[in-house]
């Protein structure tokens, strides 16, 4: 079973950025940016564009995918 | 306030009059005379409603800024908590009137009807708000 990873708490903190401004700047709740960050939700293509612009990152930069145990 | 949130309040307000008017014109219809006094409630009840979701709503703006309620997550949420009743009130249901038959209950009162689908709009309202915070 893959599963998608992302580094996406680690950039948002690297940038010194609050969960509250981001949720702010991409019109999403706070409550999506931690289950994202947790790893509990996979943001859908068009949230995911919106993030890589908002790092200014590449898709491989932010998300990795995982191969899990079969 | 944009505009679909005033739309979608006086929509809700207007439904709930309506609805209100109905059950008032239902009573004339059977007994007339007893809706006295219950058109002020439907009216100032309505109010309250509307005015309490205003005044939560100038709240939470003010302490969450320009951060939305709703987004793509809470609608997948939403679809999946639907989804879920759906099943649960047409299996329930069924349940419900398989017991019914077998306590060997004939008719059921419209009445009970009333208060069922009433308590169906309870649970999910509250099902809804609570699948929207997740």
């Amino acid at each position: 079973m893959t599963k998608v990873h992302n580094r996406i708490k680690e950039v948002r903190l690297q940038k010194g950025i609050t969960q509250l401004q981001m949720a702010e700047d991409l019109q999403i709740t706070r409550q999506t940016i931690t289950a994202i960050e947790n790893h509990k939700y996979n943001p859908s293509l068009e949230l995911t564009l919106k993030l890589l612009q908002y790092f200014d990152l590449s898709i491989e930069e932010l998300f990795t995918l995982e191969e899990g145990e079969k | 306030m944009k505009k679909l949130t005033v739309f979608s309040m006086l929509f809700i307000g207007l439904c709930i009059a309506g609805g209100g008017m109905l059950g008032l014109y239902l009573i004339e219809l059977k007994e007339p005379g007893r809706s006295g006094g219950l058109f002020l409630p439907i009216v100032v009840g309505n109010l309250l409603g509307i005015g309490t979701t205003f005044i939560v709503w100038l709240i939470q703006k003010k302490r969450h800024g320009n951060v939305p309620t709703v987004d793509e997550r809470t609608l997948q949420n939403l679809k999946k908590f639907y989804a879920a009743a759906l099943y649960l009130v047409l299996f329930g249901s069924g349940g419900i009137l398989i017991i019914l038959f077998l306590m060997d209950v004939q008719t059921i009162e419209v009445g009970m009807l009333f208060i069922y689908m009433m308590v169906l709009f309870i649970v999910l309202g509250v099902g809804t708000m609570l699948a929207k915070r997740v």
